[in-house]
């Protein structure tokens, strides 16, 4: 549990971003873990009650790892970062296996699953996405982070801003430029799915 | 970070709020010598302005914020520590479930530290709900006593009206934890864990189901001590309605663990005692193998329930095999589990504990798991009993053979008549008690407790005397149980035969018990008993034996209660089937009207008490061939149902009315009332159909009630469709050889006979017989039945010979079997005159005349 000292830490994080950084890489493979289940809400993402229960895996999550002493973590700013990204990996990667189960991809016979039965729309645009995220991190790490924690985390600007440790407005304008750029990535489909 | 790159990123921001006109000559300026930079910029904008939907919205749903969530957590767990509840202060969480955050408490107004352990509900579930099942449940959780259960102490709300439950605090770890750390060998191992199963048994005997029994809910303490924990939290956390749709809610939310949940549970069906016995499974097999059956991380709820429902676990000396590896956050290997890992940690070599696990063990952990509840050990105890045999070197219960099974046998070879009396038996056969008396009995202990809540309510009685109530309630079923248990535990039920005389054992044991101990007993429990024992001998035969222990059992009811009360009812209720059983018609027909006096009494005018009463006994005295008082009686029934029924009670009615109107419509026929009896028909139908469906066996009942009432009208083409339909549904539903089918059949067969068509009537008859001699045993009066109608459509045709034989035949079985008095032996031998006569031998038609009985002939 984070004392009230430990809460102003967030506000120092701009000194300090990249130990931040190393810590959420660090942080990151125990937050996954924990996350995993929300690739089911995420497909079922429709309607109020399954954000509730999205929210609810993030919230034990939480508690878990905050009660664990050996977590490499201080803050809610290291989890929030931890868990975006972890978030966006879980997606990511269970679009990919829905896709290839659904085209029975590595051979296997195509087995009834019912987390396939929902629609397909995001898939494409998600892993469109995930690609484009990525090449834009090899650009500009800090706009490509942006995105993660506003699409992935949910975040608003300000939030964003503040476990960034970069000022509201300098936040708003790296997403702006962002979203412009990753959607033209997207829309230009460098990278096709069919 | 290229240069270009950041030149594009600040024009983008200098130039996209400009109004098109200005950004075009803008960009003309600053990008004369580098067009490729405005194109850039131009596409940049052309996204921004289009891209209002793109990414706003999180991926995971509207509303859903990381920020926010943990945000609200620090929050909450700030102003939580430190907090006050009741004479308690929050000083750490210590645990988080699905269903909220454990705190640490202390005793703050003690001189010494009293340490407990307090779960905060997490917002958002029924605080409402939450906080009433508590109050029925805390006197079942009160009785909790076992040292090894963690006892559930308080529980209540906050200022802000979340609930909170207070349990004894436990400073241990997770058994499975414990054993390793301390390298425990598994004759140790298996000695904690009948301590689990013993405290498991114990919350069964008093009602409470844990629901999610898993190590983590079984901690050790320093002394060496296993505490369970949470027993009773789940049933007062969880949303459950009288039908039993929490399992539904639990499932959805998956509040259990999936790993220790059984495969009726992860199906959402109603949990019983029998979920405990397979999660005690998984756990002793961890215990003994260091592995999980299931490997169930990282895989959907969809995965799960296949694995778990469909796959069967391998057993624990052969998992033992299996190497498994757990990983640290960085990837590096945590720790690895392998055969010498698992045989280290248990002071054995691999192949030693392979030999050890092999057999016995193996068949002891697989019997707790089974997929059908049915056919694991009955009970917790029964599975820490063979445990005990395995410790003693004695043979084990746990073979492919199961008791369960034998048990099976042993009912087919009993044939009991009676439903309810086979239940008992079998319930109390299998060890302990049964799994579906127990679950009838915590309904009724449930509804008892719902009900006493509501009067209480109502009445604004003190919550002592509700306490008072509740506990006296509990005390019944629960001496109860230990009654049964002390009885019926025999060693030779769990030996390899069981005899067909052992019910009769039984029920003498229990009997002889009650004689001798039974003033040891609360009267009300005393009369349980009897009740339930007279009704084993009634299902097994001795119906003398029978009527002493009901009739005490009354007597004793009454002198209680006084007359009016529904176990006086139940008492009434025995004694009338029992009669029944007996050919006492009159008897039976005495202790029915007794029964609706009390019920007019204690139901009033509108209840459902009083309608079973009056069907009761219009039905008797319709069998004994009083019409008139019981077509009475069934109106009024009938009345009182409908008048309920436009009272807005729609539904609950539908079964009582069904039964009703059915037997309502038969005596009307024999009336003589035709038009009535068939609108009533009519009505069944339409009633059946909507209610069940087109293919439901009522439906098709109705179908077929509709064609007699036709048929007996001689409309004959009228009811010939709904006949064929009856014998066209029920041989789809339940196959061609099905004794419902041989009844459609002969009804064709009299419909056939009517319309004059012999010979069609002649192949309905013998395909019903052929299904009556197949199903039936020989005598029964079905037979007889086919029998002699189709010597009446051979007689039709001329076929004497034929005829003859089969008569005569038919009538030396029945001379047997039955009396010459039945009505079903006059029958057969009315034929055969008939068939002298028609014959032309009026010399054998005079002898048989003769043989008739002598009323008969007057």
């Amino acid at each position: 549990m984070s004392t009230p000292s430990e809460r102003n830490t967030t506000r120092l994080l701009d000194r300090a971003d990249s130990e931040v950084r190393s810590k959420t890489d660090a942080l990151l493979p125990l937050v996954y873990e924990e996350l995993k289940g929300l690739a089911d809400f995420y497909l079922r993402a429709e309607g109020p009650a399954h954000t509730l229960q999205a929210t609810a895996l993030v919230h034990e999550a939480y508690l878990r790892l905050a009660k664990d002493t050996n977590a490499c973590w201080k803050n809610k700013a290291h989890f929030v970062s931890a868990a975006a990204s972890a978030i966006r990996r879980i997606l990511i990667e269970h679009s990919r296996r829905r896709r290839r189960i659904k085209r029975g991809g590595d051979g296997h016979r195509v087995i009834f699953d019912e987390t396939l039965l929902v629609t397909e729309a995001p898939d494409a645009d998600l892993l469109a996405l995930d690609e484009a995220l990525s090449h834009l991190t090899e650009i500009d790490s800090q706009k490509a982070r942006m995105v993660e924690l506003r699409f992935f985390g949910g975040l608003t600007v300000d939030e964003a801003a503040e476990i960034l440790g970069i000022s509201p407005r300098t936040a708003a304008r790296e997403w702006r430029f962002a979203k412009a750029w990753l959607r033209r990535e997207v829309l230009q489909g460098d990278t096709c799915y069919d | 970070m290229t240069e270009q790159w950041q030149r594009a990123d600040r024009l983008f921001h200098e130039v996209v709020d400009l109004p098109p006109n200005e950004r075009k000559k803008y960009l003309d300026r600053v990008c004369a010598t580098d067009p490729s930079l405005r194109e850039e910029i131009e596409s940049l904008i052309a996204c921004d302005e289009g891209g209002h939907d793109f990414i706003d919205k999180p991926a995971l749903g509207e509303g859903f914020s990381l920020q926010t969530t943990a945000a609200s957590i620090e929050a909450s767990d700030e102003s939580m520590a430190g907090q006050a509840i009741g004479p308690y202060r929050l000083v750490r969480p210590i645990a988080t479930g699905g269903m909220g955050v454990v705190y640490l408490a202390v005793r703050a107004d003690d001189e010494y530290e009293h340490q407990v352990a307090i779960k905060l509900v997490k917002p958002g579930m029924d605080s409402r709900q939450i906080l009433k099942r508590f109050r029925l449940e805390r006197q079942t959780l009160a009785h909790l006593d076992h040292p090894n259960i963690a006892k559930l102490l308080d529980g209540g709300a906050m200022n802000d009206g979340r609930p909170y439950l207070i349990m004894e605090y436990i400073d241990g770890i997770p058994i499975t934890e414990y054993c390793d750390q301390h390298k425990l060998p598994i004759a140790e191992r298996l000695l904690l864990f009948e301590n689990v199963c013993s405290a498991v048994h114990c919350a069964h005997q008093n009602l409470v189901i844990h629901r999610d029994l898993k190590p983590a809910n079984i901690l050790v303490t320093k002394e060496g001590v296993p505490k369970l924990l949470d027993f009773g939290v789940a049933k007062v956390l969880s949303a459950e309605t009288s039908d039993g749709t929490q399992a539904a809610t639990a499932q959805a939310s998956r509040l259990f663990t999936p790993e220790y949940a059984s495969p009726e549970q992860l199906r959402g069906l109603p949990m019983t005692t029998a979920c405990d016995v397979y999660a005690l499974g998984v756990i002793l097999y961890e215990l003994l193998t260091g592995h999980r059956p299931y490997q169930l991380r990282h895989r959907s709820p969809g995965e799960i329930d296949r694995l778990v429902c469909d796959l069967d676990p391998e057993k624990p000396s052969t998992v033992m095999n299996r190497v498994e590896r757990h990983f640290h956050s960085d990837g590096t290997v945590r720790r690895a589990v392998t055969p010498e890992t698992v045989g280290h940690t248990r002071r054995m070599t691999p192949e030693s504990l392979r030999r050890r696990l092999r057999g016995d063990l193996d068949n002891i952990v697989l019997m707790a798991m089974r997929k059908d509840p049915k056919r694991r050990y009955a009970s917790a105890e029964q599975l820490h009993e063979d445990l005990c045999r395995y410790r003693e070197g004695r043979p084990v219960l746990a073979r492919k053979d199961t008791i369960r099974y034998r048990t099976e046998k042993f009912i087919k070879r009993n044939k009991m008549g009676v439903t309810a009396a086979l239940l008992v038996a079998c319930s109390l056969l299998v060890g302990a008690v049964g799994v579906a008396r127990e679950t009838r009995r915590t309904r009724i202990q449930r509804d008892a407790a719902e009900a006493n809540l509501l009067r209480a309510e109502q009445a604004e009685l003190s919550a002592e005397e509700e306490a008072k109530k509740a506990r006296a309630e509990a005390d019944t079923v629960r001496q109860a149980m230990e009654f049964m248990k002390d009885i019926f535990k025999s060693p030779t039920l769990v030996a390899d035969h069981i005899e067909p005389d052992t019910a009769q054992d039984i029920l003498d044991r229990g009997a002889e018990r009650l004689e001798k101990k039974g003033a040891k007993y609360h009267p009300v429990v005393r009369a349980t008993l009897m009740d339930t024992i007279g009704w084993g001998y009634m299902g097994a035969g001795s119906h003398d034996r029978a009527r002493k222990l009901i009739e005490q059992g009354l007597a004793l009811r009454v002198e209680y209660y006084g007359e009016n009360h529904t176990d006086v009812l139940e008492s009434l209720e025995s004694l009338a089937t029992l009669n029944h059983f007996k050919g006492d018609y009159q008897g039976a027909i005495d202790c029915r009207r007794r029964a609706l006096a009390i019920s007019r009494e204690l139901g009033g005018p509108d209840s459902m008490m009083l309608v079973i009463a009056l069907g009761n006994l219009g039905t008797d005295l319709a069998e004994t061939g009083d019409y008139v008082e019981a077509e009475s009686l069934l109106a009024e029934a009938l009345e009182i149902a409908r008048r309920a029924e436009s009272d807005g009670q729609k539904g609950k009615w539908d079964k009582a009315k069904v039964f009703l109107i059915n037997n309502l419509a038969g005596l009307r026929a024999y009336l003589g009332r035709h038009e009535e009896s068939e609108a009533l028909s009519r009505e069944l139908l339409e009633m059946t159909r909507e209610r069940y469906g087109d293919e439901h066996p009522r439906t098709i009942d109705a179908v077929q009630n509709l064609g007699i009432e036709l048929l007996r009208q001689k409309k004959i083409s009228e009811a010939e469709p709904l006949l064929q339909k009856s014998l066209t549904m029920r041989r789809k539903l339940f196959g061609p050889k099905a004794a419902v089918v041989g009844k459609s059949l002969h009804l064709l067969a009299l419909l056939e006979r009517r319309r004059g068509d012999y010979n069609a009537a002649e192949t309905y008859c013998r395909q019903a017989l052929a299904i009556r001699r197949a199903e039936l045993s020989e005598g029964s009066p079905r037979i007889a039945e086919a029998e002699t109608l189709l010597a009446a459509c051979l007689l039709k045709q001329d076929r004497f010979e034929e005829a003859e034989r089969l008569l005569l035949g038919c009538y030396s079985v029945l001379e047997k079997a039955r009396t010459r008095a039945s009505p079903i032996t006059q029958a057969a031998m009315h034929q055969l005159i008939e068939l002298y006569e028609a014959w032309d031998k009026p010399d054998e038609a005079a002898r048989w005349r003769e043989k008739l009985p002598k009323e008969e002939d007057s």
